[in-house]
């Protein structure tokens, strides 16, 4: 296949649309599974669901408590969209990435980290004991994922031997990443759902804390949160294509249309996942994740690193 | 505002004592249409109290209301005569409102004394010393580790999803941590109820499931629950729900270990994990546990098991005992 290039200036522009497409797509199937489970007929209105509660969204009266910090808690909200589409800047699409850096997967896992000052933001400047305590979790969630997620990262950029995700994509053809590491894959896959806040890691926004760091938030504010986790999913379901699973290569079809159908793909996976479980507790995550994620993702290192030196 | 028309209500379900049979028919009607249950004021667009509020639950309603942001709508139901025509009425009053009132300013009100804090803008009073915005500063008092730490009070209820009606907890919390914890009763009880054991024990599910977490189980078991009081359950479908929750392990770490009573206490005996499986077995066909005054020992044991624990296990603890004050015999406490 042709190698994955720097694409046009004018590219940018259509990462959030395309991001956004993604994500839309992945809300839809969530409404889908909802109607199954809820025994309706699922129908046109639900497939548009996630277009309508986004219209009334932005009717929908903003609020604010007494006594909150209005800035900080807005700087936050905001922040989360925006993180999502700018780690999607170096995600390719085909063989065309919009911004194809030298530290592509470095720039990845830290916008990916914006997200937890962001949703820290959102929930503390709201001034409530909910938005506080859903804040505050995020935080504890962040460290329980980030280390088993930073080392499936590192074991890509092992095995490609560049942080670019053009050359990591390149250094697949033939045998993609996810027959010889599994580990990282499922662990990428895992922290996929625990950096968009989502399914079983929705403990900053659970109900049992009355939507925790949404809990004070509505109108456009809660729109801006609620669109900003789905597209940080649909960033990380794209990401992982581009790991993973070959980038856009693929018999027949265009590499373009390769890359929707695996990110389609993975994020279909990710939306069943996020139905199917209860809201993991972190105290008992936590040490699931360091006490058998974080040294399976290391012997996974380990391997693959053991394999490039050879 | 045709978006509002377009788009399904989320909707703050208000479970009154005594207004059980409504509730169960304003939640069928909410999962038939789609309408979607919200977690929290800001959240919902339409009120629905389902039966009829003494005074101060009343009250507590009224506030929660006020913390509606617009465009919304409110539908009191007292008697199960009638919902879906009440929830048609308000779902067209929500998509006939005037536009948005302009900008946030319109919600603007101030605090009463003791109310809880909503909108208002640069609202920076600092009349009283170590006051914001005539709200008072959290009170300081040592937590368990001997440090002196802020403290908040905070009431659980009447008011919130997935909660047991007329029951009110008055929690003193550092961090999320509860430090005490007093257990109130609000309102008057309606009449036995005699319906299927399974249909209880789904709607007890339904109510543990949302608060851990798990929104497509909870999902199953109130449409299981709504087939179970139509009398049109498949026996195979309750046993495949029951068998695929006990096979849950993310609902398993959820409740382990969590509000573990002693053997003297029946029915309610383990942790919230053998309470859920007693539920799970009834869903499947096997006799309830009859216990006698149920509902007296949850609320004699509660403020015990809550004191120590995080807020989320509160929740937990409070869904897996889910005393019934809707029938029970307890009177108001308040």
């Amino acid at each position: 296949m042709t190698p994955v290039g720097q694409g046009a200036v004018w590219t940018v522009l259509l990462v959030p649309i395309l991001l956004g497409g993604l994500a839309l797509g992945g809300a839809s199937f969530a409404r889908v599974l909802d109607a199954r489970a809820d025994g309706r007929r699922v129908t046109g209105a639900v497939l548009a669901a996630p277009l309508s509660a986004t219209g009334r969204l932005l009717v929908q009266q903003r609020r604010a408590v007494v006594a909150s910090d209005r800035l900080l808690a807005r700087t936050g909200v905001v922040l989360v969209p925006v993180a999502a589409v700018l780690a999607a800047l170096v995600v390719p699409w085909g063989n065309v990435a919009a911004s194809d850096l030298s530290v592509g997967i470095v720039w990845f896992n830290a916008m990916e980290v914006v997200t937890w000052a962001a949703l820290w933001m959102a929930g503390w400047g709201t001034n409530s004991v909910w938005g506080l305590v859903g804040g505050y979790r995020f935080v504890v969630q962040g460290l329980s994922y980030e280390l088993p997620h930073m080392f499936a990262l590192i074991t890509v950029a092992t095995g490609a031997g560049s942080l670019r995700v053009s050359d990591v994509v390149a250094a697949q053809d033939g045998l993609w990443f996810v027959v010889w590491m599994p580990v990282a894959f499922a662990a990428f896959l895992i922290s996929a759902l625990a950096l968009s806040f989502a399914g079983p890691f929705d403990t900053a926004t659970g109900r049992d804390v009355a939507g925790g760091v949404l809990a004070e938030h509505s109108g456009v504010d809660r729109l801006l949160l609620l669109a900003g986790r789905w597209l940080l999913l649909a960033a990380a379901a794209a990401m992982a294509v581009a790991l993973f699973l070959g980038g856009g290569s693929g018999p027949l079809l265009p590499t373009w249309l390769w890359t929707v159908l695996k990110s389609a793909a993975v994020l279909g996976l990710l939306v069943w996942l996020r139905s199917r479980t209860a809201t993991l507790r972190m105290d008992r995550f936590v040490e699931v994740g360091w006490m058998v994620l974080i040294p399976l993702t290391l012997l996974q290192a380990l391997v693959v690193a053991v394999v490039v030196l050879r | 505002m045709d978006l509002m028309r377009w788009s399904t209500p989320r909707v703050l379900v208000v479970p009154v004592r005594a207004g059980r049979a409504v509730r169960l028919d304003v939640e069928r009607l909410m999962r038939e249409r789609g309408w979607e249950s919200a977690a929290s004021p800001a959240d919902a667009d339409l009120l629905v109290v389902c039966g009829t509020p003494d005074a101060d639950t009343g009250a507590a309603v009224d506030r929660v209301w006020n913390l509606l942001g617009s465009p919304r709508a409110r539908a009191d139901i007292p008697v199960r005569h009638g919902v879906a025509e009440r929830l048609d009425r308000a779902r067209a009053e929500l998509g006939d409102r005037p536009g948005r009132p302009s900008g946030r300013t319109s919600g603007r009100r101030r605090p009463a004394p003791g109310d809880r804090p909503d909108d208002s803008d640069d609202d920076t009073r600092t009349d009283h010393d170590g006051d914001v915005a005539g709200l008072p500063m959290a009170e300081r008092a040592p937590d368990r580790d001997g440090l002196t730490l802020d403290r908040l009070h905070l009431t659980l209820g009447p008011v919130l999803p997935d909660w047991p009606a007329g029951l009110v907890v008055r929690l003193a919390v550092q961090g999320d941590v509860v430090q005490t914890a007093a257990v109130e009763v609000w309102g008057e009880p309606g009449g036995r109820w005699d319906g299927p054991p399974a249909a209880a024990a789904l709607d007890s599910l339904a109510r543990l499931l949302s608060v851990c977490g798990a929104a497509t189980a909870t999902r199953r078991a109130r449409r299981l629950r709504d087939e179970v009081l139509a009398g049109s359950a498949d026996p195979a479908a309750l046993n495949r729900f029951a068998r695929r929750l006990r096979r849950s392990w993310t609902l398993r770490w959820a409740t382990d270990g969590v509000g573990r009573l002693d053997g003297r206490h029946g029915d309610l005996t383990g942790d919230a994990t053998q309470r859920c499986r007693r539920w799970l077995d009834v869903v499947a066909g096997s006799p309830p546990v009859p216990g006698e005054d149920r509902t007296a020992a949850v609320l004699t044991a509660l403020p015990g098991l809550l004191e120590g624990q995080e807020l989320a296990t509160v929740r937990v603890v409070v869904a897996s005992l889910d005393p019934d004050l809707e029938s029970s015999g307890t009177g108001a406490t308040s």
